[in-house]
């Protein structure tokens, strides 16, 4: 758990964070959200004492930061930036046994360690692991990026928009990755995105920032549903305000008990933008719905999916 | 690096030079290697129209020029001609590998052929002179056969692209035939050889003396300069000071600056004994040292803080989120990742070093340049140039040196 405590730091006289209190639950994908200068990077840094802190306290598992050497703080956190940052000089492997070679781990478990991460993130070993990170492209790099973060299993990891420079392809094919390991593993992920679609997608809890100021805290259906004032319906509305509304709601949540339908099925898990989608494509208003064992559970109607 | 300058220089200017007429191309006098072609040009021009050797009744004497057919025996004569044939043939044959391979060979052999021929034609003239005291010493025509023979064979490499280990070898067997030459006695009644032998024993002790100043010159630069870029990478302001300060001092000329420093040097071994017996004086090693380090310092920090500013700001940051200590990303990351930039540096500052301590024998440091100034007070041209010669051998096996670390470097980043 990250408690961070009526926390402010200045650059000058300007408050680039204003007083925030937030609490990051363990287990959480906790999204920072807010346009540039909202301080939301600057937020994260301050977790791993990147960036110093002016007044306030930030706790880590109930200790004050402070009282951790800023090095041992660091070796428990994972850390991703955009920029990805490899080492130019050192191969792939090299890159990835950062920090259990620094936390001294025997070299047999470093390499089994590596072996594992490079599987966990998809890429082939015989392939990347002796090469340096110039060989490979952006998309590979930020793999990398991820699974040196990842190397010594902490608990906690802190992602400064990590997937902002790559490309739509491979910025959603790596959020599909990072969720799945999310799932599996149950870290705690602190991640910064100015993107409200990457945030909605990903965060168990998005924190919305403005000017430094915390200005909304909620799940992401709790943001859609009851917007905290003008500017969050601003930053999370626009032209795509509905679509998003339907990529936080279930199916489950709009389920028709009625009889066999004809048509490809959804899963009740399924968003509703997600079935909105399949009716579209299979031109139907009304799709069955079965869960994965392949059971009818009802079906989703296209007039429901307007209903508040 | 001195021999890819060159080249450079000599594929840029020739063609203003001697713009070589346009010929159809299908013409059968075609001229596909316009370098070759005019240092071809050069050689026979070396070989018809100046001495070969110089030959003196003493070395005070300048000598009387005694043209290459005069000088060496038929044979050498022959070889020297053919191998100009060959390059002039080969300058005019169709690009390809076969062509610059042919010209590498004959280049490389042209130079150690002239050195047999020049000390060929002293054996020969000493056994007509009257005296032994009578010089035959290298004439102009011999330099600019050497010159356009070394050059055609620079020229094949670029032309091969050739890498590290084709270059070294070239340089080895050159250097290996010069030495066989030398220990055969075929170049022994040369004058440079002479003024060697006169001096066998100075010579090792100066070349050495050389060395050590330069070699110690350059360790104290580094010791100084290094902190002091890194000083300047890390605080710009303190960067301003530091790079201001040292350009001044590059300013000063560097016979200036040696004479410069015999008053405070005097001065402070005065008034400190201690540094008297440390060897601290107004002339000799002290001041040489000294005006060496602080020529040496500008490349060496203005190196390191371009070394260490050219790693990625991001490479950083990651280091220090993943909880590397500042001593861990400096010796770990950054200096690794500058050190291609920062050799760049050390390989400047020793090539510059060697050329200036040879100055610093003027204040009574010693060294080659001893052998320069002896010479240039007794006017023995022979000696200047066994001096010079000395220098400038010294400065390419450094440059060589410097550029195989950097390989090294380039291959492992």
């Amino acid at each position: 758990m990250i408690e961070l405590t009526r926390v402010t730091k200045r650059y000058g006289d300007k408050a680039v964070v204003d007083d925030l209190s937030l609490t990051v639950a363990r287990g959480a994908f906790f999204v920072l959200v807010g346009p540039s200068g909202s301080g939301k990077s600057t937020t994260l840094k301050m977790i791993n004492r990147l960036v110093g802190i002016d007044a306030g306290a930030i706790a880590v598992d109930g200790r004050n930061v402070r009282d951790m050497p800023a090095e041992a703080l660091r070796r428990g956190m994972g850390y991703v930036i955009q920029s990805i940052g490899l080492f130019p000089h050192w191969t792939v492997a090299d890159n990835i046994a950062t920090v259990p070679r620094l936390l001294r781990w025997p070299e047999a478990r470093v390499r089994a360690r590596v072996a594992e991460l490079i599987a966990l993130l998809q890429l082939d070993a015989a392939e990347v692991a002796r090469k340096y990170p110039h060989e490979l492209s952006g998309g590979q790099q930020q793999r990398i990026g991820v699974a040196r973060a990842l190397a010594a299993d902490p608990g906690i990891v802190l992602m400064d928009e990590p997937f902002g420079a790559l490309d739509p392809i491979t910025r959603d094919a790596l959020q599909g990755e990072i969720a799945r390991i999310h799932a599996a593993t149950e870290k705690t992920i602190v991640f910064v995105t100015h993107d409200m679609d990457e945030a909605l997608r990903l965060g168990t809890e998005i924190a919305i920032l403005d000017q430094g100021r915390l200005v909304q805290c909620g799940s992401p259906a709790d943001i859609l549903r009851s917007p905290a004032n003008d500017f969050v319906r601003t930053f999370v509305g626009g032209a795509d305000f509905g679509l998003r509304l339907l990529g936080v709601t279930r199916v489950r949540d709009r389920l028709r008990p009625n009889g066999a339908l004809a048509g490809p099925p959804v899963s009740p898990d399924a968003s509703l933008k997600e079935a909105l989608s399949l009716m579209i494509a299979s031109r139907r208003d009304a799709l069955p719905v079965r869960d994965g064992a392949g059971r009818s559970l009802g079906a989703v109607h296209l007039a429901d999916l307007a209903r508040a | 690096m001195v021999s890819h300058v060159v080249s450079r220089v000599v594929r840029r200017v020739v063609p203003h030079v001697f713009p070589v007429p346009a010929m159809p191309a299908d013409g059968p006098a075609m001229i596909r290697n316009r370098v070759l072609a005019t240092l071809v040009a050069l050689g026979v021009v070396g070989a018809l129209a100046f001495g070969f050797v110089g030959f003196a009744p003493n070395r005070l004497l300048s000598g009387r020029p005694v043209a290459l057919w005069d000088a060496v025996s038929a044979p050498v004569l022959w070889v020297v001609a053919a191998a100009w044939l060959a390059l002039a043939a080969a300058s005019l044959a169709p690009p390809g590998r076969g062509r610059d391979r042919l010209a590498l060979v004959v280049g490389l052999g042209l130079v150690l052929a002239l050195l047999a021929g020049a000390g060929e034609a002293a054996t020969r003239l000493a056994a007509t002179a009257p005296s032994p005291s009578a010089r035959t010493s290298l004439g102009a025509g011999f330099w600019l056969m050497l010159f356009a023979a070394a050059l055609a064979a620079v020229d094949a490499l670029q032309r091969l692209a050739a890498g590290m280990a084709l270059r070294a070898l070239a340089i080895l067997l050159v250097g290996a035939g010069a030495l066989a030459l030398a220990a055969s006695g075929q170049l022994s009644e040369l004058s440079l050889a002479k003024e060697y032998a006169n001096r066998r024993e100075v010579f090792l002790a100066e070349l050495l003396r050389h060395v050590a100043l330069v070699a110690g010159a350059v360790l104290v630069a580094v010791a100084v300069g290094v902190p002091l870029g890194l000083a300047a990478q890390r605080r710009p302001r303190t960067g301003g000071i530091v790079f201001g300060a040292l350009n001044l001092l590059q300013t000063i000329p560097s016979i200036a600056l040696f004479g410069l420093l015999i008053g405070p040097l005097s001065w402070l071994a005065a008034a400190v004994p201690a540094l008297q017996d440390l060897g601290v004086r107004g002339i000799g090693a002290t001041p040489a040292l000294v005006a060496l380090v602080l020529y040496s310092l500008l490349p060496v920090a203005r190196n390191t803080q371009a070394g260490l500013a050219s790693v990625s700001p991001a490479v950083v940051e990651a280091a220090r989120g993943m909880g590397l200590t500042p001593g861990q990303i400096l010796l770990g990351v950054e200096v690794p990742i500058a050190l291609p930039v920062l050799i760049s540096g050390l390989r400047i500052v020793t090539v510059q070093a060697i050329g200036l301590a040879v100055v610093a024998a003027l204040i009574g440091a010693g060294g080659l340049g001893t052998f320069v100034f002896q010479g240039l007070g007794q006017n023995a041209v022979d000696l200047v140039l066994l001096g010079a010669l000395a220098t400038i051998l010294l400065a390419l096996a450094a440059d060589l040196g410097f550029q195989f670390l950097l390989g090294l470097t380039r291959r492992s980043a």
